[in-house]
């Protein structure tokens, strides 16, 4: 990755997104708040 | 700590202190897929997903001494100097792909870079046919997402590496008496236990979880920290300015987006873990992207901090005696 990510900031450093061709692949992202889950059971 | 009924219930751990410790404590917290309890006659299933994979994954779903000896067979080749060694073929690879768009003014950061990049460099350090990457990627993809037609595409690839691996087991002696040095399979290949070689099928499934380990983990995380640093220009211009914050920025695209979500165990023995009593048979998921995300340990966890200085510390490899092997590779410094 620190290859990669050095030679595309050298080579395109001003690159910009289109933003409508992105979420081709979906983002999960995780919370540490369990409010909506069941809590577990303490036995 | 949370918990769901779903197939066959099990316990979502989602603290980086107690998924850390989990992970640590290999003994009471097992791999393997076929545990037998003393309360529970009969086998169990166990393994390191909720559902269970339909392919075992290795070395992955094994425990000790049967897990370490098998990643000792295979460490040397992920240690950080063999990494190093390596780096000026992934230099290749790397301006090779960038190469090929430069010129054009646009780049799909998916097509051109995160799919091809991991499969290209997976075969290449573990010596497997390099034309066969976008097929492999394919199916490795699919079986990540779930997707329709999933089985079937990971069949097809498991049968397709099968019969790759057979012929690389023909020409073996042929590339060592040409004194060609040993790539990873063939490492495996030429290996042996109790004084047989390791079965076709063993090392098949050795490298199939390699492969699974290294390539849809990659993608996602490439194409996620190209997304994010596109949107986030005034990061990205800190970046070029200084180059020697990518390494950490690298470990903190890794934690804030961590590709892995999640793995699990079987607890073996009575333990309390969050403030649960668990008793043996029970299954844990590891949320380690909720660990990463845990202000306890990294504060304000929603921020991207490029240069946090404890954003090593992430789970997104996993800690402890199943540490992703790959990690050096994924993250060359």
């Amino acid at each position: 990755m620190t290859v990669l990510l050095r030679e595309v900031l050298r080579r395109m450093p001003d690159y910009a997104v289109d933003e409508s061709k992105v979420a081709r692949y979906p983002t999960i992202r995780w919370s540490t708040d369990t409010s909506r889950c069941r809590p577990a059971s303490p036995g | 700590m949370a918990h769901s009924d779903r197939h066959g219930g099990f316990h979502v751990v989602t603290r980086y202190a107690d998924v850390r410790r989990v992970l640590h404590e290999p003994a009471t917290f097992a791999c393997g897929r076929e545990l037998e309890f003393a309360h529970a006659p009969g086998r169990r299933t166990g393994g390191v997903t909720v559902p269970i994979n339909p392919v075992r994954m290795g070395m992955m779903e094994l425990d000790p001494p049967e897990s370490q000896a098998y990643r000792r067979l295979v460490a040397p080749y992920f240690s950080p100097k063999a990494i190093k060694e390596y780096q000026p073929r992934l230099a290749e690879i790397v301006t090779w792909l960038v190469d090929r768009v430069i010129g054009t003014g646009r780049i799909d950061f998916v097509d051109d870079l995160s799919n091809p990049l991991p499969a290209l460099v997976s075969l290449d350090y573990f010596g497997l046919p390099l034309e066969r990457w976008a097929d492999y990627a394919s199916a490795l993809h699919k079986a990540a997402y779930r997707e329709k037609g999933s089985a079937r595409a990971v069949a097809e690839l498991l049968a397709d590496l099968g019969g790759t691996l057979a012929g690389l087991r023909v020409t073996l002696p042929e590339r060592r008496a040409e004194g060609a040095p040993d790539t990873v399979v063939d490492r495996l290949l030429g290996a042996e236990v109790d004084g047989a070689p390791l079965p076709d099928e063993i090392v098949t499934e050795m490298v199939f979880m390699l492969l699974n380990g290294g390539i849809d983990t990659s993608t996602a995380l490439i194409a996620s920290m190209f997304g994010h640093l596109g949107a986030h220009p005034a990061r990205r211009a800190e970046l070029a300015a200084d180059p020697t914050l990518v390494p950490t920025a690298v470990d903190e695209m890794l934690r804030y987006f961590t590709p892995g979500t999640g793995v699990a165990r079987t607890v073996t023995a009575p333990v309390e873990l969050g403030g649960v009593a668990l008793r043996p048979g029970d299954r844990v998921l590891l949320a380690l992207g909720s660990a990463n995300n845990d202000p306890e340990m990294f504060p304000d966890p929603d921020d991207v901090r490029l240069d946090r200085d404890n954003n090593s510390k992430h789970l997104a490899f996993g800690s402890g005696i199943h540490r992703c092997l790959g990690a050096f590779l994924a993250r060359p410094r």
